[in-house]
């Protein structure tokens, strides 16, 4: 099943249900994408990357990728498209004063709206429950035009500051003076990043992880530390660990079945593990949640 | 003792205009004006029928507008259904620690705060 919701400013939402499907190569506007179940495989350009309900991805105008769904249970997928025009406004509205914008409200933005890193960002807080408004009322197929238009508006407030977290603040704890050397490293990273996000339940080595970011294994432990505060296999545990709260939670699979869909070896150590971050054990979490 | 809490005073300024907002724009139903004590008398109004709780709006003198706040399921929806019946709160919809909220103003100065709580710790799994 799938919805697609144009709107007059050319904003677009698309919402679908599906557990066997392929999109050969496409492009669109500026568009954040996410799952709320199962996940859902994305090529952009020789990347291969995973959306799982705890994040969405980025891409900008004019990036091409494909797309595949092949799940055994329904995954339910969102993504929102930005017309230009309407990106550019916005970025004005936050980027000038009140007083130019009073002095000259329909100005056209004159430099380029940034090129947004496309990477995985952290699905929560309010820009999930506002998508799931959204997801909401496309099933219901309301038709208001404004309203549509005023979650687009403030997702994408929200994702300005998703973006400032996971960009601007992390590219700031890099330990480099010079700013493009930062963007690369920064940029790298994200790759590194999202192949631990979309790989964690195999096992993958260090090696795996820098030959993905096209850096060193020493360069990227100690520049992988500045931006996450934590390391590449810290950051692969506690992946697998959300996973695993998000299966006890959302699925009937036993503990055992859980500990091997996320990637643990042993369920004395996941269960170790577990109990060391979240102060109870996984059958005490499935039964309080 | 087996207790409920049914009857909530809210001090407002002039009740009357404060009844007929929350009819107006909020779907709220009028019950009744009531005297619960000697000098306890307000307006008792309730978001439905089925639901035991409701508000007894009592007049708190000149200079003493109130502050109601009422929940709703989706701050963004309720704040657009205001925006075209005509309603323009001073504010656009703010995210706070308990949730999105916003807040509008009558006539009389009382305030409105539509607030959709949200549990962000159960979000995050």
């Amino acid at each position: 099943m799938r919805t697609v919701k144009i709107l007059q400013n050319q904003n677009r939402i698309f919402s679908e249900i599906s557990s066997d499907v392929s999109y050969p190569k496409q492009g669109s506007d500026f568009s954040m994408r996410m799952v709320f179940s199962g996940n859902e495989n994305y090529t952009i350009g020789t990347r291969n990357l995973k959306i799982y309900p705890d994040s969405f991805l980025v891409l900008n105008e004019g990036t091409s990728f494909s797309r595949r769904i092949y799940s055994d249970v329904p995954v339910h997928t969102l993504s929102v498209s930005f017309a230009p025009q309407f990106l550019k406004d916005f970025h004005r509205s936050q980027r000038s004063s009140d007083r130019t914008l009073l002095d000259d409200p329909f100005a056209t933005w004159q430099n380029d709206v940034p090129n947004f890193l496309e990477t995985l960002y952290p699905l929560s807080g309010d820009l999930k429950f506002n998508m799931l408004h959204l997801k909401k009322h496309i099933e219901n197929n309301v038709d208001n035009d404004m309203l549509y238009n005023e979650y687009m508006h403030h997702s994408l407030a929200l994702y300005y500051r998703v973006y400032n977290q996971e960009v601007v603040q992390k590219s700031k704890k890099l330990d480099f003076l010079n700013s493009q050397t930062k963007i690369e490293i920064l940029k790298r990273l994200a790759i590194a990043k999202d192949y631990i996000l979309s790989n964690y339940n195999r096992p993958i080595s260090l090696a795996d992880i820098s030959q993905q970011a096209c850096l060193s294994v020493n360069h990227l432990l100690r520049t992988f530390k500045q931006a996450f505060s934590c390391s590449p296999h810290q950051y692969l545990i506690k992946v697998r660990l959300q996973r695993a709260q998000y299966l006890l939670k959302n699925s009937t699979n036993s503990v055992n079945e859980i500990v091997d869909l996320v990637g643990f070896e042993c369920p004395s150590s996941f269960i170790r593990l577990f109990k060391g971050t979240y102060n109870m054990t996984p059958g005490n979490y499935r039964v309080a949640n | 003792m087996d207790l409920t809490l049914k009857y909530t005073p809210v001090q407002v300024k002039d009740p009357e205009s404060v009844k007929d907002f929350l009819l107006d724009f909020f779907g709220f139903i009028y019950w009744r004006k009531a005297f619960i004590t000697g000098n306890l008398e307000g307006i008792i109004v309730g978001l439905n029928v089925t639901d035991p709780h409701r508000m007894l709006l009592v007049n708190g003198g000149p200079g003493s507008a109130g502050t109601l706040i009422i929940n709703t399921d989706d701050c963004l929806k309720d704040y657009n259904e205001l925006l075209q019946k005509g309603i323009s709160p001073g504010q656009k919809p703010q995210y706070t620690a308990m949730g999105l909220a916003v807040t509008i103003e009558d006539a009389s100065g009382n305030k409105y705060v539509l607030l959709e709580e949200r549990e962000y710790e159960e979000n995050k799994s």
